[in-house]
This record gives C-alpha cells, structure tokens and sequence, in this order.
C-alpha cells in the first residue's frame, strides 16, 4: 500500500504501542481466569438471587467464559494492530478483524443478559427480574460493524486504485 | 469485462519487449503485466498516452470492444 513514509511511521508506532497495552490486557484476563480457578472461594455470580446447591459447580465455568470473550476480543485487536503497523489498513484480515470485535462486543452486551435469564430460571432462587439495558457496548458494537462496512468500501476502492494502470 | 487489451499483439508488431516498454513508459513491468493480461480495471489516460506514443499506435489499437466476451456491466 503505497503511504507517506511520515505517515506510515506514525501509524506504526500508535499500533505498537496499542498492541504492547493489548498484549497486557490479555496476560490480565488469562492471570483473572487462572486465579478464579485457584481460589478456594471464588466471587460468585448471584444475579440477586442465592445459589441451588446443585447447581454451584457453573459459577467457574461461567465466569471463565465471560472473561474469555474480552481476552479473544483483545488477542484480534492484537492482530489487527499487527496489520496495521505492516501498513495493511484495508485489506481482508483487517475487514475480517474489525467485524470480529464487534461481534464480541454485542455479544459481551448480551451474555450477561442471557445468562441472567438461564441462572435465574435453572440455578438461583430469588426474585425473577432480569435486567435489559442498552448501553454503549451494544451501540459501540454497532458502530464497529458500520466501521467495517466503511473498511470494506476503503478495501475496494484501494483495489480499484491498484488495478488501475 | 467486454474491452479486450491488444497490447502483446502491439508489442509484436513493434518487436518490443514488455520489459522495454515498461521502462519507456515509466511504469513497472508488473502493471503493464496486469494490463496486459487483462486484470486491468482502469488506464490513465497518461499511461495510454504513453503507451501510443512508445509504439506509435492509436488506442483502438490496444484496446477492443468485444460485447460478446465480456459481461458488459459496469
């Protein structure tokens, strides 16, 4: 991709620097999920209501899932800081990866949500609310998607732009 | 895409090389490659100017409406 070398370089230094603060992000959420799996009384999700006996045991696993979605939304923007310092801005890879975090990001919306619901109705006793809300994680997980539509247009156009001779 | 790029017939008749007349164009002798081969999405009208004069042709002789070939949709 033909950049002003200024530029490129510009680029190429924020994306490092965001991939060194995505790297630590990452090494938190992997050192959250192994230590809730070594404490011996772990926080639990009470989703105000009390836990059934029988179903205690899902609190680890749960919470190990919701923690992974941010370590696997921050290991695609690891990589698409990776394309970004190459000078690979609009390109498959980065399209794929952008469309990628906004999917996890209305899922990190939902998940909560849907488990509410599921725990409340299969593993708590205790009032039967569930919380529905719409905050900025669903509506920046929106805005991404539109951000990757705006990526691909960029992507077509710079093909456009290469196969003209 | 129905325009056909008659280059190779050009670069025969003229007895030049592709690499040759990249270097008297002043492009690369990949882009010239796309364009002959057909890939090409768009020429300047630059580089077509160069191309006629280097070969000393005019355009219809490089490039060719064929709507039976092609697609014929922008």
């Amino acid at each position: 991709m033909s950049t002003h070398p200024d530029r490129q370089r510009r680029i190429r230094i924020v994306s490092n620097i965001i991939r060194v603060v995505a790297l630590l992000g990452m090494i938190s959420c992997l050192t959250a999920i192994l230590g809730y799996w070594l404490l011996p009384e772990p926080p639990r999700i009470t989703s105000g209501g009390n836990w059934k006996a029988a179903h205690e045991w899902l609190n680890r696993p749960l919470v190990s899932l919701v923690l992974f979605i941010p370590f696997v939304g921050l290991l695609i923007f690891y990589q698409l800081m990776g394309c970004f310092a190459r000078g690979e801005i609009f390109s498959k890879v980065t399209v794929r990866s952008v469309r990628w975090i906004g999917s996890l990001m209305v899922l990190w919306w939902l998940i909560p949500m849907a488990l509410q619901g599921v725990l409340l109705l299969l593993a708590l006793e205790g009032p039967r609310d569930v919380e529905f809300t719409i905050d900025g994680t669903l509506l920046g997980g929106i805005l991404v998607f539109l951000l990757a539509w705006i990526l691909e247009e960029g992507r077509q156009l710079q093909e456009e732009q290469r196969l003209t001779i | 895409m129905a325009i056909i790029v008659n280059l190779d017939v050009m670069l025969a008749k003229r007895k030049m090389r592709l690499n040759d007349l990249a270097r008297a164009v002043g492009n690369t002798p990949q882009n010239l490659s796309v364009l002959k081969t057909g890939r090409a999405r768009a020429i300047r009208f630059s580089t077509l100017d160069a191309i006629c004069h280097v070969l000393d042709c005019q355009p219809g002789d490089i490039l060719e409406y064929r709507p039976d070939e092609g697609e014929g949709s922008p």
